[in-house]
């Protein structure tokens, strides 16, 4: 591959797995049918970073090389089976990346105790309103 | 020094470590398998299927793995950070603000690629 983007990145040659794909892919059918909602919330909080990461210059490359992709062409059939079609675009408030970084703030923050009890009087705050 | 050997290094110490060395090694393996769909046909073993349409670019399906490489991009670059000297990470910068009102390696990061 020519394109910088990609530059020092690993490149892999698919052989047969050693192993069962489709044991594993059927892990994962049971793990979307046990967690629905957390699975949806979490494919919507994918889609909603690709969205924000294609309006960057190296996010559109991306998406193009993706779009095109063959390989990803061809895995979009046995994702579609193993999520059995559950899947679809949120709204999500918040970016996965933002989850990040909000942590690695607090963790920066000269504050950190302070913080970390603002937390949690958040949560026992809440509990407190539902069971008074 | 690679950032796994780091992570393995002190992982006995922050139970944290544990997390984000499985989250770096289940990003990487996502990464080069994305790398090798997002190439230019140069993958080592050619793709049955090549000549079929290709998927839509606003497809969710191929957002979401955007997202997850926009994903593993911010995580490589707070965990490099991390893996750094103390004090490598900037404060936030009150003049950057980010979507949260606050600079981040993330929105910084976005910000260098809107400016190319």
């Amino acid at each position: 591959m020519s394109d910088a983007l990609l530059e020092g990145l690993p490149r892999i040659a698919l052989r047969t797995p050693a192993g069962d794909p489709v044991a594993v892919l059927r892990r994962l059918q049971h793990v979307f049918l046990a967690h629905p909602i957390a699975a949806q919330a979490a494919f919507a909080a994918l889609v909603a970073e690709g969205r924000r990461f294609a309006e960057t210059a190296a996010g559109q490359r991306w998406q193009h090389r993706l779009a095109r992709s063959p390989l990803l062409r061809r895995a979009r059939a046995p994702w579609d089976a193993a999520t059995l079609w559950l899947l679809e675009e949120g709204s999500p408030e918040v970016l996965p990346s933002s989850y990040v970084d909000a942590l690695f703030a607090v963790a920066q923050s000269p504050a950190l105790e302070p913080l970390i009890e603002r937390l949690m009087r958040g949560v026992l705050d809440e509990v407190a309103h539902e069971h008074p | 020094m690679s950032i796994h050997r780091r992570f393995q290094e002190s992982a006995e110490q922050n139970p944290l470590l544990p997390l984000a060395l499985g989250l770096v090694s289940a990003l990487d393996t996502l990464d080069r398998h994305l790398a090798d769909a997002g190439g230019d046909g140069g993958a080592t073993t050619p793709h049955p299927g090549a000549s079929e349409p290709p998927l839509e670019p606003d497809d969710p399906f191929v957002l979401a793995a955007l997202g997850a490489v926009a994903l593993r991009r911010s995580l490589a670059t707070w965990l490099t950070a991390a893996c750094a000297t103390p004090g490598a990470v900037d404060a936030p910068h009150a003049d950057e603000p980010s979507d949260a009102g606050r600079s981040t390696p993330t929105a910084a990061r976005h910000r260098q690629d809107l400016a190319r």
